[in-house]
């Protein structure tokens, strides 16, 4: 399918529109929200979605009690980009936050500001914030910061729920819907095993007893498509395959410690009677290369650092453990998503869209495609068949037939029968450079 | 025949990444009695290795069994967070839970409590089902083998004359709150360790035709060596572990990935 950009801008518009309208019931006690955001989780790192290499009870649970959307992106799979994306609805290039550790452009409300600003919602947030100026930032604008939290998921995420249970505790007492965001470091542990690869990763599998659980490498393992010179950037490699699954097997049991404490969390929920009455959104940052492409981390355009969990439960409001693999959606989304459930018009410029009418399964015209961006001047277009890979100034590019190829293993970019879906795409993406309000940097 | 050789923390994979941690340690000479008390400190070691817990942990007979009170302190943004209480344990291998009563609780910048944060969990096992109460809210989580504390493992892993169980076993984690099955533990190793001791600068002398001359250097004093029973665990959620136990029954190192709990010298504070 060819992307129509006539049809994008009508129903962006309209979503616009519609979002910014006062809804029935506003007078209504509206739902509390809670943010569940972990960091580096690939998509399919749940057994819910079929990894058979990691067991997650709880994450299945939500799953089992959400709409959980498998066609969902980072709008740049580094933490601080996509964080400020996150929270404020803008793209990276427009929040200035392009690198890690960028502050947000001064006069763009985060998420909590907004909140604080057009509602009555008790904002609080726990764990891994970001953006700006540190990981751990203990006084920031929007949000009532809850004492938890460190450097180390493994060690550190434990406090985020404590501290998050503690405050579901102290809300269910009041009247004032609220807005919750605990923000887990885990998987992101995993990023030390490459940063220390000498002490924490062996020759061989550093256990003996392990062997028989390390998992299988992906099948792309090895691929190494053809593309901007800067996709291969990323590439680590450990010596061994048995390095790799070890790498693995780390990065699995990280998924299984988040698991837990989401499972806390949702205790919690239950336990002081606000299930039913709140909005709950779980997601990570970016994915993580678990192997592959070769990869490790995220920084690369390749799906396993693109594509994160999008899941979405409010019981009796929105589809239980449904999937839906129809609609491309993006961490954009969550800003305008939870101004829509607290009846408040998104921030000016939201380039995001609620995602509640897919949710509540209404017909709606929805997006067809979208554009993230990699590495700076990189930038991905993808439409729900394809993906076309580019980088500022380098003639090389890569396109993807997602359906075909899931795993991303051939470029058909030198394929001269795909000129014009190529061209398409590189039109898509000159309209969207165009509708940017980019942030000069400073 | 020559005795076997010391290695250093660095020639063992799941200790070689917190090397440096264990400058100054020392373990005593004397095995621990009925009734002890340690404080382990927590590394860790993402950057240069750094601090970041304690746990002390008080143990005392009671009936056929122990009674293990818990102190935990980690300073986190903007304050610091603390466990205390107690878990009760059978007198078996390892050690056990019974029963358990453990406050969780944010302190302020001033150490003080924070208010409407504190969290009280008690648990009990009881017809191989754990009964937990956290907060209001009671639940029953059946187990299907035997159940382990991972504090309590502290304890239980420092008995001198200890038979492993060879049974998968379920683990109640650190503050209790989350029970992780498929958990495994074996002894690996019995290796003889050369570690601790303190870093001085020493002048050494070498000798020229024309005279001595002087260089710094640094070297360590008072190092240790100890033999040591090594044991891996394995299981959901965790990181593979291992336990590092002296001969005479202290509990030195447990290390697994970024973390590394350290025993503290007798008589240090928290």
């Amino acid at each position: 399918m060819r992307p129509n950009r006539r049809r994008f801008v009508q129903t962006g518009a309209a979503a616009l529109g519609a979002a910014a309208l006062p809804r029935a019931g506003a007078q209504a006690r509206r739902p509390n929200l809670l943010l569940i955001v972990c960091d580096q989780l690939n998509l399919d790192g749940m057994s819910a979605l079929g990894n058979p290499h990691v067991r997650t009870p709880n994450l299945d649970r939500l799953a089992a009690r959400s709409t959980l959307f498998t066609e969902s992106l980072s709008p740049n799979p580094v933490c601080s980009p996509a964080r400020s994306a996150l929270f404020t609805g803008r793209m990276p290039v427009e929040t200035g936050v392009v690198t890690n550790d960028r502050p947000i452009r001064a006069g763009l409300p985060n998420l909590g500001e907004w909140f604080r600003a057009n509602s009555n919602y008790t904002t609080a947030y726990c764990g891994k914030w970001h953006v700006p100026n540190g990981i751990f930032a203990k006084d920031f604008k929007g949000f009532t910061p809850l004492v938890g939290g460190g450097r180390q998921g493994c060690h550190d995420d434990t406090w985020v729920t404590t501290a998050s249970e503690a405050f579901l505790r102290a809300q269910a007492r009041r009247q004032e819907p609220w807005l919750l965001v605990s923000s887990y470091m885990q998987p992101h542990d995993i990023c030390y095993w490459m940063i220390h690869p000498q002490t924490l990763v062996s020759d061989q599998p550093p256990l003996a007893n392990l062997t028989t659980d390390l998992p299988a490498l992906p099948p792309n393992h090895r691929s190494r498509p053809v593309g901007p010179a800067r996709v291969g950037n990323g590439y680590t490699r450990f010596t061994t395959d048995e390095q790799w699954r070890y790498y693995l097997y780390a990065y699995y049991r990280m998924v299984e410690m988040l698991d837990q404490d989401v499972g806390r969390l949702l205790d919690a929920l239950d336990e002081t009677g606000q299930a039913d009455n709140t909005v709950v959104v779980f997601t990570s940052d970016h994915g993580e290369g678990a192997g592959r492409h070769g990869n490790v981390q995220k920084w690369h355009p390749y799906d396993e650092s693109l594509k994160v969990p999008f899941l979405i439960s409010w019981p009796g409001q929105i589809a239980a453990g449904k999937r839906d693999s129809a609609h491309l959606v993006s961490l954009l989304d969550i800003s305008s998503t939870f101004c829509d459930y607290a009846g408040l018009a998104p921030p000016p410029l939201a380039r995001g869209r609620s995602v509640r009418p897919l949710a509540e399964g209404r017909q709606v015209e929805w997006r067809d495609h979208l554009v993230c961006e990699w590495q700076g001047d990189g930038r991905i277009v993808r439409t729900p068949r394809h993906k076309l890979v580019t980088y500022r100034g380098d003639p090389q590019v890569q396109l993807f037939d997602i359906v075909e190829d899931p795993w991303e293993t051939t470029t058909l970019a030198a394929e001269a029968r795909h000129g014009e879906t190529i061209a398409a795409h590189q039109k898509l993406l000159a309209e969207w450079d165009r509708r940017m309000d980019v942030c000069p940097l400073g | 025949m020559d005795p076997p050789r010391a290695s250093s923390p660095l020639e063992h994979f799941s200790l070689r990444h917190f090397a440096a941690c264990f400058d100054g340690c020392r373990l005593p000479a004397a095995p621990l009695g009925p009734s002890w008390q340690v404080t382990w400190d927590l590394w860790e070691r993402s950057g240069g290795p750094a601090k970041i817990a304690w746990l002390q942990l008080a143990c005392a007979p009671q009936g056929a069994g122990r009674r293990l009170t818990v102190q935990f302190r980690k300073p986190a943004a903007g304050g610091a967070l603390a466990i205390d209480g107690w878990l009760e344990s059978a007198a078996d291998a390892l050690w056990t839970p019974q029963r358990w009563e453990l406050t969780h609780q944010a302190l302020g910048p001033d150490q003080r409590p924070l208010p409407e944060t504190a969290l009280q969990e008690r648990g009990e096992l009881r017809a191989g089902a754990v009964h937990w109460t956290v907060g209001q809210r009671a639940q029953v989580q059946a187990v299907s083998g035997p159940l382990v504390a991972e504090w309590g493992l502290f304890g239980a892993l420092q008995q001198p004359a200890l038979t492993l169980p060879s049974d998968e076993f379920w683990l109640l984690s650190r503050g209790g709150r989350t029970l992780k099955p498929g958990h495994r533990l074996r002894l690996v190793g019995q290796p003889s360790l050369h570690f601790g001791g303190r870093r001085v600068w020493r002048e050494e002398e070498r000798k020229l035709a024309a005279g001595s001359v002087y260089r710094p250097v640094e070297v360590v004093e008072d190092a240790q060596t100890e033999a040591f029973r090594v044991y891996e665990q394995l299981g959901s959620g965790t990181l593979p572990t291992c336990w590092w136990v002296s001969a005479s029954g202290h509990l030195l190192a447990v290390a697994s990935g970024l973390l590394c709990w350290v025993r503290r010298p007798t008589g240090g504070t928290p």
